[in-house]
């Protein structure tokens, strides 16, 4: 009886998924069941799969990646995950811009644009070919309605960038004029690179943007969501009038698998053609074996981090936190958590290869130094190994995420290496809510923090422009929104906005220069490495994937062929 | 009747008890849902006054008075609360998953029972001692077993070295829905079930079948020449099937806890890896909607063993 | 009890005088096994719970027996110090949670009245509690110490040993002691722990080997999860680290998810065969046909 009830409830439950607007052509989520209802993985037996070459125009039928959360209704404001959220956003919205592999700004759904000579004006020429998924055209009044309802609407992740926006004008349907209080060198990348353009005609009528539903999911991008099934799977059709490229792949098939070894174990079966997720570095070289899988590395743009509480002795004498820093060895802790997988630090937070960088200076390791510097501060030796200073043993809760196994492992080493200069800790795992209200108490600075050290990892948007840049350390909370180390220091303040004020890009890149010596002498945290992206895929369905250097291969640059 | 009656009382009893931790528990845990409610990314980008905003809007500012009392106005109402992570109604999530947890809790449930039943009767009345006490000690041996690592074992045979069933989900990705597929992807996560819930049921069959074997009744239907077949699984068992109902509708309660793990090895999209994910993200009207239903579950399953109690009970039936 | 049962052989008869029978002679000498591993563990075990010896993912060879997880620490060792910490928390618990049973379900058999109900009240309200997901939720505010979660687990499951002592000590009410002794004038308190030395021994035994079965479960499955202690010698959170780790897409689960696993029911169905054993000397009645 029990079993029959379910039955009845589990056929009921596939058949509420939520379908996409009428206008699209809409395809029902339940599709006549193949001959033997078996997982059916139509790419690998399907003729043009494996002769495919993305070059030629010849389309894959489907795709199949396996996320690892549901992305609910997939628009601006409600996307869940920085990564692999935001690709997938693009994959559905454009921007004015894009970035390319080398994340410079490219022109997207602008053409062209010019900047005037005072660097306050944006003058930007719209394409005249563009066309939302439900048929309208795309036109300037769209721009200038998405830059008006996201100062409006405060919750988007763009709204700070457009803060800065004076005014916009429509000068024609297809041009646009877009007036700064400030100059702004970082204006091409946040927003005009990275904000999704939304439609007018369906848009206006929101008001409750972040309870909003999947039929105004409507972008411009070169796939629309044809289903969505909560927490299961989404449909992306190819949207076959795209003006920026041909579409690789007929159909996307997104599928969450919250467990990344059901997910790769998925892919070995070839139920699924790529996986989101990282690949374990122990599994790249045996994926690598398999004949028709593939994986491909890069640098990736996530930090793992030391972050220390600067407000709390001992913390708040950034003597003490050199010499933390040069007791730690980034390289043992690549070769034994990563495999090697893994770029080394920079200690100005900058990744090497990310567009701001400057490359001035380099992480030092010596336990000897860092052992003169500690006696030097007089935290002598007590009986038990564990150094004294004024008075107070040295010995701290070390926090890391519970869910977390790359942390967890780093951490056990970073307290191993602590330990070798007569620092103990105590690895306290947290689960991430916990974590976070410690170290980030309701994911605002103003609260405070309560910690001595936590294991802490930015993602990669961290590293993609000043603003962000600065908002780590800038001791004004309106600034410095992630400053969770409580660094209060009147120069690098000076330095940041200094840079943040710059009018051409070589200024703000000697700035830059500035700002990562600094960071390197007063150390609010000591970075330990940024983790290489290795993504798995089925190589046989399809090999066209393109790398974006700190996003991996999942995006508008792979499933999108020029 | 009173006897009824007060049943009735203490069940209200129960449920308003757990009603009322359903909605504590959730708020002693440390941590804010502002993640779950803010999506889109980047948390630290918005301003306090956003945030309180946010908060405001899902009543998460009032105080806990104020709170409590709404829970309960929405919950004689029947309202759940909407998920604060995706703003859907929390009765719309548990409607998607419920049926998932109930077929597997079901299909577990059913076969551990019948075959569990019939093996114990089978060879716990077997005039050859050795039989009983191997099924005994493999029952044992089955008991012991972790639900968790029986699911991985079971992927890495036939999901991956043989590949004869799929290893997560409840269906096919595409052209799924079907029986035949549902079927297919129910094997691995329900045998997992079963065979670690096996143990219990045959060791509870065995013991009140020996409290039963004994007895005279027994005895004298021997004496009186009926088959030994029918003397197993009519008479002994009929005696014996009191307590063995009582605690198969108990066992829910614990198949309910191992579907919690077993739906996470097999990624299958029921309810009780939705309390995991509610949690993780403290979503707390999500976390209290699931969490209620399962406790519901549970206690539905103990009101209807003590209501069909008079039902199966030979003596009652015997002397109406 | 029972009347057409053939004499047991002399063979039983020489083994039951032993005190276990075969089947308990079986789970005595594994538990002894594991409780000799824990004991011994920090002399016999090649290397220490947290020492990385080796690089990270290493085969089975002479100086890793079962080769190294993630990080480079020896499995075979981790494998030694988890029997500790089983063995620990599997005990503990149990102890904790039939100490809190028999103390709730024998006073609430001898005292009767509104005590009883409303400790039989507070029984049913923690049984209706599913209780894996109560855990989970309770540990994100209460921590991943080992006390931490002895206690935990404990709250959970006192509950079915004190209703089974509550009927035991009622019906032990029904059997004169209680009421003899009431005659003579022991009071509450000694009718209490007199009743519980020796008129519920025979339940409590075999309830605490069940409980220590199911704790030990419970802690494996919590590790698993990632609600225990990750950094802590224990067999669930080595499985932990083979899940996420994916090491069950390589060879390694061999050598890294089989041994824990089979560990872990080895030394649970060590007690469950005790406790048979067990039972049958207390308890002839309900074990033997």
């Amino acid at each position: 009886m029990f079993v029959a009830a379910a039955l009845v409830a589990t056929s009921c439950a596939s058949d509420e998924a939520t379908d996409a607007p009428a206008d699209t052509g809409e395809t029902d989520t339940e599709e006549p069941s193949t001959a033997d209802g078996t997982a059916a993985t139509p790419p690998a037996s399907d003729p043009d799969a494996s002769a495919d070459a993305p070059e030629t125009g010849s389309s894959i039928e489907q795709l199949t990646i396996a996320i690892s959360g549901d992305e609910s209704t997939l628009n601006p404001y409600t996307y869940v995950t920085g990564y692999p959220g935001l690709n997938l956003l693009g994959l559905v919205f454009d921007g004015l811009l894009a970035l390319d592999a080398d994340n410079e700004p490219q022109p997207a759904l602008a053409s062209d644009w010019t900047v005037s000579d005072d660097n306050l004006v944006w003058s930007l020429n719209l394409r005249d070919d563009v066309v939302w998924h439900d048929g309208e055209a795309f036109d300037a009044d769209d721009v200038a309605f998405t830059f008006d309802y996201v100062a409006e609407n405060t919750q988007s992740n763009w709204t700070p960038g457009v803060a800065g926006v004076a005014s916009l004008e429509v000068t024609s349907p297809t041009s646009v004029d877009i007036t700064l209080t400030e100059p702004s060198v970082d204006f091409a990348v946040r927003p005009l690179a990275s904000m999704p353009i939304l439609p007018e005609h369906v848009w206006s009528g929101v008001t409750d943007p972040e309870n909003s539903g999947v039929d105004v999911s409507i972008g411009t991008g070169p796939y629309s969501i044809a289903s969505y099934d909560t927490g299961q799977s989404y449909a992306l059709d190819a949207n076959t009038d795209y003006a920026l490229g041909t579409p690789v792949a007929d159909t996307v098939l997104l599928a969450v698998i919250p467990e990344p070894s059901t997910a790769f174990a998925a892919l070995r079966t070839g139920e699924v053609d790529m996986v989101s997720s990282i690949v374990e570095p122990q599994l790249v070289a045996e994926f690598e074996s398999d004949a028709d899988l593939a994986v491909q590395t890069g640098p990736g743009f996530g930090s793992t981090q030391v972050n220390f509480n600067n407000e709390r002795a001992p913390f708040d004498d950034p003597e003490v936190r050199r010499a933390i820093g040069l007791a730690l060895d980034p390289q043992e802790l690549i070769d034994s958590v990563l495999l090697g997988t893994g770029t080394s630090p920079n200690p100005g937070f900058l990744h090497p290869d990310g567009p701001l960088s400057q490359g001035v200076v380099t992480h030092e390791f010596d336990v000897d130094a860092a052992n003169a510097l500690l006696d030097e501060l007089g935290a002598e030796l007590g009986d038990d190994g564990v150094r004294i200073l004024d008075g107070e043993p040295m010995s701290f809760d070390l926090l890391v995420y519970a869910d977390n196994p790359t942390r967890i492992r780093s951490a056990e080493i970073v307290s191993e290496q602590l330990d070798a200069v007569g620092i103990s800790t105590s690895i306290t795992s947290l689960e991430p809510a916990a974590l976070d209200a410690q170290v980030w108490p309701g994911f605002d600075v103003n609260e405070g923090r309560d910690y001595d050290i936590a294991m802490w990892g930015w993602s990669p948007s961290a590293q993609l422009d000043a603003s962000r840049y600065a908002a780590l350390f800038h001791s004004d909370p309106a600034i410095g929104t992630l400053n969770v180390t409580g660094l209060v220091d009147p120069d690098m303040d000076a330095l940041l906005d200094e840079m943040l004020a710059a009018q051409t890009p070589e200024e703000r890149d000697e700035l830059i220069g500035s700002i990562e010596e600094r960071v390197a002498e007063v150390r609010p945290f000591v970075v330990l490495f940024y983790q290489d992206g290795a993504y798995a895929y089925r190589a046989s369905t399809f090999d066209g994937w393109v790398f974006q250097n700190g996003q991996g291969p999942l995006g508008k640059l792979s499933l999108v062929s020029n | 009747m009173t006897t009824t009656l007060r049943r009735a009382g203490l069940t209200l009893g129960v449920l308003l008890m757990a009603v009322a931790l359903n909605f504590v528990i959730p708020r002693l845990m440390p941590g804010s849902p502002i993640r779950a409610i803010a999506g889109g990314g980047d948390v630290g980008e918005l301003t306090t006054a956003q945030r309180n905003a946010l908060l405001d809007r899902y009543g998460l500012n009032d105080s806990l008075w104020v709170q409590f009392r709404d829970y309960l106005t929405g919950l004689v109402r029947g309202d759940l609360g909407t998920s604060l992570g995706d703003g859907r109604p929390v009765s719309t999530h548990i409607g998607e998953r419920i049926g998932w947890t109930l077929l597997l809790v079901g299909t577990a449930l059913l076969v551990t029972t019948v075959v569990g039943v019939f093996l114990a009767t089978a060879f716990t009345t077997s005039r050859r001692r050795n039989v009983d006490t191997g099924g005994m000690t493999t029952s044992i041996a089955f008991d012991a077993l972790p639900p968790f690592w029986v699911g991985m074992m079971f992927i890495l045979l036939f999901g991956v070295t043989l590949g004869w069933l799929p290893t997560f989900g409840a269906t096919a990705l595409v052209g799924g829905g079907g029986v035949v597929d549902i079927a297919k992807h129910l094997v691995l996560p329900a045998s997992t079930l079963i065979l670690t819930g096996l143990g219990q049921t045959y060791l509870v069959t065995r013991s009140s079948l020996i409290a039963v074997m004994g007895s005279t009744h027994i005895a004298h239907a021997r004496v009186r020449g009926i088959p030994e077949r029918r003397l197993r699984y009519g008479h002994t068992l009929r005696a014996a099937a009191l307590p063995i109902h009582t605690l198969v509708l108990l066992e829910v309660g614990w198949l309910i806890s191992g579907a919690v793990v077993v739906e996470t090895v097999f990624a299958y999209p029921g309810l009780g890896r939705l309390v995991f994910e509610a949690v993780e993200a403290r979503d707390y009207p999500l976390l209290q909607g699931s969490f209620l239903l399962l406790t519901v579950t549970v206690i539905g399953a103990n009101l209807l063993a003590d209501l069909t109690y008079p039902l199966i009970d030979p003596r009652t039936r015997v002397s109406s | 009890m029972t009347m057409l049962q053939a004499p047991p052989r002399t063979g039983r008869r020489r083994m039951r005088r032993l005190g276990l029978g075969g089947v308990g002679s079986v789970g005595a000498v594994l538990l002894s096994i594991f409780v000799a591993a824990a004991v011994f563990a920090p002399w016999v075990a090649p290397f220490g719970p947290s020492e990385r010896s080796g690089t990270p993912f290493d085969r089975p060879s002479s100086t890793h027996l079962l080769g190294t997880d993630d990080v480079g620490k020896d499995l075979w060792s981790l494998l030694l110090h988890g029997t500790r910490t089983s063995l620990v928390i599997g005990i503990a618990t149990a102890l904790l949670a039939i100490g809190v049973g028999a103390a709730v379900g024998s006073t609430a058999g001898l005292v009767r009245g509104w005590t009883d109900t409303l400790l039989m009240r507070l029984v049913d309200i923690v049984l209706a509690l599913p209780f894996l997901p109560l855990l989970i939720v309770a540990s994100t505010f209460a921590g991943r110490a080992v006390a931490t979660q002895v206690v935990l687990i404990a709250a959970l499951t006192w509950a079915r040993p004190a209703r089974l002592i509550r009927s035991a000590t009622l019906e032990a009410r029904t059997r004169g002691h209680v009421e003899v002794a009431e005659g003579m004038g022991a009071t509450r308190w000694r009718l209490l722990w007199r009743h519980l030395s020796v008129g519920a021994a025979p339940l409590l035994i075999p309830l605490f080997l069940r409980a220590a079965m199911g704790a030990i479960l419970l802690e494996a499955s919590l590790s698993f999860l990632g609600l225990g202690d990750p950094s802590r010698a224990s067999w669930g959170t080595t499985l932990y680290w083979a899940n996420v780790r994916s090491a069950f897409l390589t060879d390694a689960w061999r050598w890294w998810v089989v041994p824990p696993g089979v560990a872990i029911s080895a030394l649970v169905v060590s007690f469950g065969l005790l406790g048979v054993a067990i039972e049958r000397r207390l308890n002839p009645s309900s074990v033997e046909r």
